[in-house]
């Protein structure tokens, strides 16, 4: 498997076997060229299905992101029981000295 | 009389009366998932040892005087993606096939503390992605009616396990009609609350601002049992009302005279099968003879409904399934190089085939140069999608529309033609995308012998009009509701 550099990734304008790489590189799933034919014939489906939406004028349409507009949900900055370390941790694939361990992350 | 074939209202009924006792109906209950499970599939995992020692408990204290809430010592399941303390919660997938979560999701509290009692996690679509329970990594689940059908999805382990009398109600989730199209293919009532109705905290999220927690039953009167217990404020979802709600069970009683109910053109096209159309027809004419007033109207944009749900959920479910990287917990593949190949392997041997489809749609929605087109446009229309539904909830108390456009389809069948899968959403997205409650009734048989389901929509935080109305509706209407000949 080709890896991109994580700096200055960019997808081209086409919709191509790069342009699929690029998707797979930064959802973190394999890239696999002979499945790149089937993920763009769903790409185009899913832009035509997008499409449809251009129909409709929304420039003074304000985004609607949580249904009900609450923002800002805040509790009291105090000290709240919370789950122990080493129930945590039983669920964790790798652990060490009460830790989880993760893969080297400085090249 | 099979104790497993009771409500849970009247398996109440009999443990009040010292009739019945909590072992009694585990007994039954479990004598029941051990002649159907096999050819149903429903759990994914089962918890016989914990529910008797449970059961036990129960009985203890009712044996010693203690008051009898509704739930109180009644076998329930659990979608398998929701949170249940020290029992394996797998979402369907592979990558959490090992997942033992340290805390109890608050729909789970609630219904706990209220004296249920859990005896299996249910089987669903791999992380909620499908809408049949074919797509879960353990098993396909049947439908209890005809088993080369199947129960819907993705919460189609619970509608199976409540049909087959393998428990008396359960929970599920509902992000594009998970709970409905199941509850309608398995000839059950099935309820999606108003967004922010119900707690989310540890139901694992998918699509965060469409999904809610609801509950599968046999009947609307146990569906307004659970919803009291479920209904509320919780601090610990940010999305959570603190908005008080009357007695569900006392709103049941009023009658329907002067409802205004509103039939959106949209819903009966094309592509709706026509007994659908006829079973609805025979419930309007119903609804009508009680003193409802029936009236066509439009929700002019329906149409839209679809791609500003796929836009939105699948931009969410990127984003959402990210967590899903084999550090804290699930599934970590062996033999990487480094971190970025350690995500890669892992999210790739972890993930099935429609989830990683749906992650990459949902990734390729929320990139720079789709953003505007996509994902911020889709939120604008959502807007109006849900000043379509407000402005005609200022003229109708409810609107009624098909829970699916056909019975239930066969296994193998229609997902393979993903077009007719994705269409049948028409049906139950748009009550997503505008965050209202909506419950499945059944209300016909098609000439297969299979259940047909309407559903009840409701304004925001209207869930009691739609209950009273499904509730006079099934004691009123004459139509018989049958049980599955397993």
């Amino acid at each position: 498997m080709k890896k991109l550099s994580r700096i200055g990734l960019k997808g081209g304008e086409k919709m191509d076997k790069g342009y699929i790489e690029y998707i797979c590189s930064l959802a973190k799933l394999e890239y696999d060229e002979k499945d790149s034919d089937r993920i763009i014939g769903k790409m185009k489906a899913f832009d035509k299905y997008a499409e449809k939406l251009a129909d409709i004028d929304t420039k003074d349409i304000k985004p609607l992101v949580n249904i009900n507009e609450t923002i800002n949900v805040l509790r009291d900055d105090v000290v709240m029981p919370s789950l122990e370390r080493n129930i945590i941790l039983e669920n964790a694939p790798e652990k060490l000295y009460g830790c989880i361990k993760v893969s080297k992350i400085i090249e | 009389m099979n104790l497993y074939d009771l409500t849970l209202h009247e398996a109440h009924e009999k443990i009040l009366e010292k009739e019945i006792s909590s072992k009694d109906l585990l007994d039954s209950v479990f004598d029941r998932i051990d002649k159907v499970e096999d050819k149903v599939n429903s759990f994914i995992t089962i918890t016989k040892e914990k529910a008797y020692e449970a059961a036990n408990e129960i009985d203890k204290k009712i044996a010693q005087g203690e008051i009898v809430g509704s739930l109180l010592g009644i076998p329930m399941a659990v979608k398998d993606n929701i949170c249940t303390k020290d029992v394996k919660t797998t979402c369907g997938s592979k990558m959490l096939e090992n997942f033992i979560p340290p805390y109890n999701a608050e729909a789970c509290e609630r219904l706990e503390n209220a004296g249920a009692i859990m005896i299996g996690k249910t089987n669903m679509d791999e992380l909620g992605m499908g809408s049949s329970t074919e797509n879960s990594y353990y098993k396909i689940t049947k439908n209890p009616w005809n088993l080369d059908m199947v129960p819907g999805g993705s919460s189609g382990g619970s509608a199976a396990a409540v049909a087959a009398g393998e428990a008396f109600y359960a929970l599920g989730t509902d992000t594009g009609g998970s709970i409905r199209q199941p509850a309608s293919f398995c000839g059950i009532v099935g309820m999606k609350p108003s967004y922010g109705a119900v707690s989310r905290y540890g139901a694992m999220a998918y699509a965060s601002s469409l999904e809610q927690v609801g509950v599968l039953t046999k009947d609307v009167y146990d569906c307004a049992i659970i919803l009291n217990y479920l209904y509320g404020y919780d601090p610990k979802d940010s999305t959570s009302l603190n908005i008080p709600h009357d007695n569900f069970i006392e709103g049941l009683k009023k009658d329907i005279k002067g409802l205004k109910i509103g039939i959106p053109k949209e819903y009966y096209g094309t592509g709706i099968d026509d007994e659908v159309k006829d079973s609805i027809k025979t419930a309007l004419k119903a609804f009508e003879s009680l003193g409802a007033c029936i009236e066509e109207t439009s929700l002019a944009y329906s149409e839209y409904s679809l791609p500003v749900y796929y836009i939105i959920a699948l931009s969410e479910a990127s984003s959402n399934f990210s967590r899903l990287d084999g550090v804290r917990y699930g599934y970590k593949a062996d033999g990487y190089k480094d971190l970025d190949d350690m995500y890669i392997k892992s999210r790739s041997l972890g993930l099935g085939e429609e989830v990683k489809n749906r992650i990459l749609l949902g990734t390729h929605s929320l990139i720079d140069k789709n953003y505007k087109t996509h994902y911020d446009k889709a939120i604008r229309v959502r807007r109006l999608i849900k000043e379509d539904f407000d402005k005609t909830f200022q003229k109708y108390d409810l609107l009624i529309i098909p829970a699916y456009p056909t019975a239930a389809f066969e296994i193998g069948g229609k997902v393979k033609d993903e077009g007719a899968m994705y269409m049948g959403d028409l049906c139950t997205v748009p009550v997503n995308v505008a965050g209202v409650p909506a419950m499945t009734v059944p209300c016909g048989y098609n000439s297969n012998g299979l259940p047909i389901g309407m559903q009840l929509v409701g304004k925001h935080m209207g869930e009691a009009t739609i209950l009273r109305a499904g509730y006079a509706y099934e004691n009123n209407a004459g139509f018989t509701r049958l049980k599955p000949k397993l």
